[in-house]
């Protein structure tokens, strides 16, 4: 146990993702003293590190397009103030339809967009093409384009989000597992770790995945689980520009990046899977889950159509890893 | 910033339950690239929540619709049509069922099932205090009232509406949207003070509720009932106990259609015998079962407000219309008062008005940019095809014009609605298109 371990804080943050870092860098970057981060393995290790790290702003809400929109902001300053580049590129994105529906859908997408002042326009299929030249055009209709989405490296961002939390005061503990929350008259009054009691006046559950568990030792409902989700990286392909916008084929059910010559793709599963449905294994540390060909087999017939050069390049990396996704799609925050 | 659609207080215990989650979560995940079409429905985990009339309405071709796992009729398919809730931008197929439903409600009467909206009964020797330190209205009324009632926080904004039903002198009911059965108990049992003699139960479940509504409803109910159903005997806003054939409900009079309505109360062994008598006496009037997808046109026409929709607890009562609802004259305080009185004489915007396409073609759902001379002024928080006016309309959030405070100049502008990509030519105002 470390010697400068607190025995009290104004606010414990459960979790050492993405998430509960931006929780400690907000929070002391605004004044908060005594913020402490705790993070039962390593900063990442949950689900952060293999997050796809696609930056979007075409979100379905007012809260949620704030959030993004502000989120390109904070990509593009948080590098001066903690000298740790979050590896974002300004790459811009491109959502393609192939039906009608899918491209209404788009364009109401791009309308809300001008109440936060993001540039969304249409694009036609021919300049998507230009864009994006291994792309099959057949069928798409075209598209709307975003010059200022892109992509990031959520470890990179995790770890510059945790330096400017620590510039500002806070204190980052990993290899600290939090056992229990502890409440006095349904009033939270701090947390029993593997290392001693941290007394705090708030309690803040980033813990991601485990954030059901934690909660419910508390008779606290937090709605997410564990989903498996996966994504495939080719091997190098030649003279792809590394300055590819994202692009996103909704009804092929794929995105795709690019990822240091290579490309990034992932799905958006027909049929999806809850994992630890019997508990997270306690030893789980960027871990990743078997790769079952059958699950992605469908999409990844569609990507193949979509992108034609993927039955000559081969693939790199088959991943399978768990992800959170909440009852009803949305966060819960409050 | 309104984060309400995060709260966590909209999760009931059963949905943060392992068997839930495991259905629903993954199905999170494969519709993150379906289309997000207007009103989608989950397919995973329903039929969790049947109201009392479940059975009769499907009988009777109700096609169901979810919300906080109850099912809740969205439309009725007459006989030969197919139950099937499908899905469009444009008009889905159902659209002609749903708009007869509409013209029903304002031409003759419906039933509407209400079952599933939250009810707790306030009690005790401290329930009125206690209601008129929380309610903006004020609730210091005869037995047998109702009221429609704002709960304000300490910032002026609006937590939520409900309406109030004086049972006795200690005894009231708020009746509360489905969505916000939860956070409406939460937050009243949270403000219960130390020693307050308040006991707040969730009757939700205890009473099956069926709306009777529309020019004709007086008309059905009379031929049931042993009692005056006059203005002077059951006016607006009042509350009785009576009997349907044998069996004991009571009823409030007022309708979120706007029109002469009832909302009938019976406990849910009388419920579907309610029912049936209702349905059959209304035949002579043409009596239609009616669902959700026309009461939400239906009350937007009249520019009656959803929580959650059209303002949440970022907005003060000045900025939707509401100030009718607060009565900071009272005797008691309510919580919030001096922040809504501040707010109100500030007359900061945005401000809620009714939005209406002048283009037959054009859809309105939910945040289409609204926009004054070319420029974003606001966006719509609720939208639906009006039947009666043939046309998109809706509730928006709009900006007063630059350099301009209050709401008098707000009509001010050529307005249009910004529907894929295209702009719209509409009229924006603060009165409702139907009064």
């Amino acid at each position: 146990m470390s010697a400068s371990f607190p025995k009290q804080a104004q606010v414990v943050i459960i979790g050492g993702g993405i998430h509960g870092c931006s929780v400690a860098y907000h929070l002391a970057k605004n004044g908060w003293r005594d913020v402490v981060l705790l993070e039962r393995k390593k900063l990442t290790s949950g689900t952060t590190w293999h997050a796809a790290g696609l930056v979007g702003q075409l979100q379905g809400s007012h809260a949620t397009t704030a959030f993004a929109s502000y989120g390109v902001e904070l990509l593009r300053e948080i590098e001066a103030e903690t000298g740790l580049s979050p590896g974002f590129r300004q790459n811009g994105s491109i959502s393609i339809a192939l039906n009608q529906d899918r491209l209404s859908e788009l364009k109401r997408k791009a309308d809300f967009a001008r109440l936060f002042g993001v540039e969304a326009a249409f694009i036609e299929t021919d300049a998507i093409k230009e864009r994006w030249p291994l792309m099959n055009a057949e069928g798409v209709l075209g598209g709307i384009y975003m010059p200022s989405d892109g992509s990031a490296n959520p470890t990179d961002l995790t770890q510059a989000l945790a330096r400017g939390a620590r510039i500002n005061g806070a204190k980052i503990f990993e290899n600290i597992k939090v056992e229990t929350v502890l409440t006095s008259n349904g009033i939270v009054t701090g947390v029993v770790t593997d290392s001693g009691i941290i007394t705090s006046e708030f309690v803040v559950n980033c813990a991601g995945m485990w954030a059901r568990d934690l909660g419910q030792k508390n008779g606290v409902g937090v709605p997410l689980h564990a989903c498996e989700h996966y994504y495939l990286v080719t091997e190098p392909i030649a003279g792809l520009p590394s300055d590819l916008p994202v692009l996103r084929s909704y009804c092929d059910g794929t995105y795709w990046k690019e990822d240091a010559g290579k490309l990034l793709f992932g799905f958006a599963h027909f049929h999806a899977k809850a994992w630890s449905k019997d508990g997270i294994p306690e030893n789980f540390e960027f871990d990743s889950l078997p790769f079952v060909e059958d699950d992605v087999m469908e999409v990844l017939e569609l990507a193949m159509e979509r992108v034609p050069c993927l039955t000559e390049v081969g693939i790199r990396t088959f991943f399978n890893g768990p992800e959170s996704y909440s009852h009803d799609g949305r966060f819960t925050l409050g | 910033m309104d984060l309400s659609e995060m709260d966590p207080a909209r999760i009931e215990e059963f949905q943060a339950q392992d068997h839930y989650l495991q259905e629903r979560c993954p199905e999170t995940l494969v519709l993150t690239y379906a289309i997000h079409w207007p009103g989608r429905q989950r397919e995973t985990a329903r039929g969790l929540r049947r109201t009392p009339f479940y059975h009769a309405f499907k009988a009777n071709g109700a096609v169901y619709t979810e919300m906080q796992g109850w099912e809740r009729p969205g439309w009725f398919a007459p006989e030969g049509v197919a139950p099937v809730h499908d899905y469009a931008f444009g008009k889905p197929s159902w659209f002609n069922h749903a708009q007869t439903e509409q013209k029903c409600a304002r031409n003759g009467v419906v039933m509407i099932d209400y079952s599933m909206l939250g009810k707790h009964m306030v009690e005790g020797q401290d329930a009125e205090n206690f209601l008129q330190r929380v309610f903006t209205n004020d609730v210091s009324m005869p037995d047998g009232r109702v009221t429609y009632s704002l709960m304000l926080n300490e910032r002026g904004g609006i937590e939520g509406d409900v309406t109030i039903a004086r049972h006795n002198k200690t005894c009231f009911m708020v009746m509360s949207a489905i969505s916000h059965t939860r956070r409406n108990r939460d937050h009243l049992q949270r403000a219960i003070l130390a020693g307050e003699d308040v006991i707040i139960r969730d009757v939700t479940s205890a009473y099956a509720v069926l709306a009777l509504c529309g020019p004709l409803s007086r008309t059905v109910l009379e031929t049931l009932v042993d009692i005056s159903l006059s203005d002077w005997d059951f006016p607006s806003y009042s509350f009785q106990q009576f009997y349907i054939g044998h069996a004991p409900v009571f009823a409030q009079r007022l309708s979120f259609t706007g029109e002469m309505g009832w909302e009938i109360f019976v406990t849910p062994d009388f419920a579907e015998y309610v029912f049936e008598q209702l349905y059959q006496a209304g035949q002579v009037c043409d009596l239609r079962l009616a669902g959700g997808e026309a009461l939400n046109a239906l009350r937007i026409e009249k520019g009656f407000v959803h929580w959650g929709s059209d303002m949440a607890y970022t907005e003060s009562p000045h900025q939707i219309g509401l100030d009718f609802a607060c009565r900071p004259d009272k005797n008691t305080a309510f919580i919030g008062k001096a922040a809504y009185l501040a707010r109100k004489a500030e007359a900061k915007g945005p401000f809620l008005c009714s939005v209406k396409l002048h283009q037959p073609d054009a859809m309105l759902h939910h945040n289409e940019p609204v926009l004054r001379d070319g420029a974003v002024v606001g966006f719509v928080t609720s939208g639906a095809f009006s039947a009666l006016l043939g046309t998109a309309i809706g509730l928006c959030l709009i900006a007063p014009p630059a350099g301009t405070s209050g709401n008098k100049e707000l009509e001010k502008g050529d307005f249009t609605v910004l529907v894929e990509g295209r702009a719209i030519p509409a009229t924006v105002q603060r009165k409702a298109f139907v009064s």
